[in-house]
């Protein structure tokens, strides 16, 4: 191979290493724009309330603390960990700390979908597929819990697919 | 797996995925591997399940998926929950065939 040809692969491979950043800043971008539809939905309310409670009180709750028909009841606030970050970045920064914490798991999601689609396909049909994920995902991207578990969902996903094509072990030490 | 499940109740969710995959991985094993990889995905799964109790309520927190699914007809009136319809041409409906077409091509 001449010089040439391994810079011009050497620069492929530089820009094929940027693309799940430079998709996940585009996102965040777009996101943080957006901002306002971030908090279209009226749960967000309920679970910055939660999260509260649960700082407030240093415990979980396991009766229904907070609503008006079933206050009592028996009830887990099995997504706590969400409530507790929204509140506090809800403390922290106002709405915006809110938009800006969803915001930036959605777009660590899809930078990761983007990496491990990269390794499979050329960058082109990788973008094709994001977008279409997108604009699965879009309607969805909301300050709610499930937001900040979906880079989770993704990493879970794309890890285990991967270890089964490659016909390796399970991803942990103790399972070889 | 135990960060998933103190976030987000789709955490159950992953561990049937798990399922499904690991049913690939035994699938795709030559016949004198089956049994090792047999082994490793249900030791993966089970360590899954463990790594999922860890949190303020135990294991109870698995069985909420179960409570929600058994609300049966409430989650007709649950966006997020109702079955798709596929009586009209959506984004959803446009990407699975585009996915589909896709595979098919592929394949």
């Amino acid at each position: 191979m001449s010089d040439q040809t391994l810079q011009r692969s050497s620069r492929i491979a530089d820009s094929q290493a940027a693309m799940p950043w430079l998709v996940a800043a585009g996102l965040y971008a777009l996101l943080m724009l957006l901002g306002p539809r971030l908090l279209g939905d009226p749960d967000t309310y309920s679970h910055i309330a939660m999260g509260r409670w649960i700082l407030e009180h240093r415990s979980v709750p396991t009766n229904d603390p907070l609503s008006l028909t079933m206050r009592g009841e028996h009830w887990i606030a099995f997504e706590w960990l969400s409530q507790v970050a929204y509140a506090t970045v809800q403390l922290l920064g106002g709405w915006l700390g809110v938009v800006a914490l969803a915001a930036a798991a959605a777009s660590a999601s899809f930078g990761l979908l983007t990496r491990f689609l990269l390794r499979h396909w050329q960058p082109v049909p990788t973008l094709i597929a994001v977008l279409a994920a997108f604009v699965l995902v879009s309607p969805h991207i909301l300050a709610r819990p499930h937001i900040l578990a979906l880079p989770l969902i993704v990493l879970w996903v794309g890890t285990l697919i991967r270890v089964v094509d490659e016909q390796r072990s399970p991803p942990c030490t103790c399972c070889r | 797996m135990t960060l998933w499940a103190n976030l987000h109740g789709s955490f159950t969710f992953g561990i049937a995925i798990a399922g499904a995959i690991a049913c690939d991985a035994l699938w795709n094993a030559p016949a004198s591997a089956r049994l090792r990889v047999a082994r490793q995905w249900l030791l993966f799964g089970a360590l899954a399940l463990v790594a999922a109790c860890i949190n303020p309520y135990g294991p109870e927190a698995i069985l909420v998926t179960a409570r929600t699914i058994a609300l049966g007809e409430v989650l007709t009136i649950v966006t997020e929950w109702r079955a798709q319809d596929f009586t009209y041409l959506g984004p959803f409906e446009l990407v699975m065939l585009g996915a589909l077409g896709f595979a098919c091509i592929a394949a």
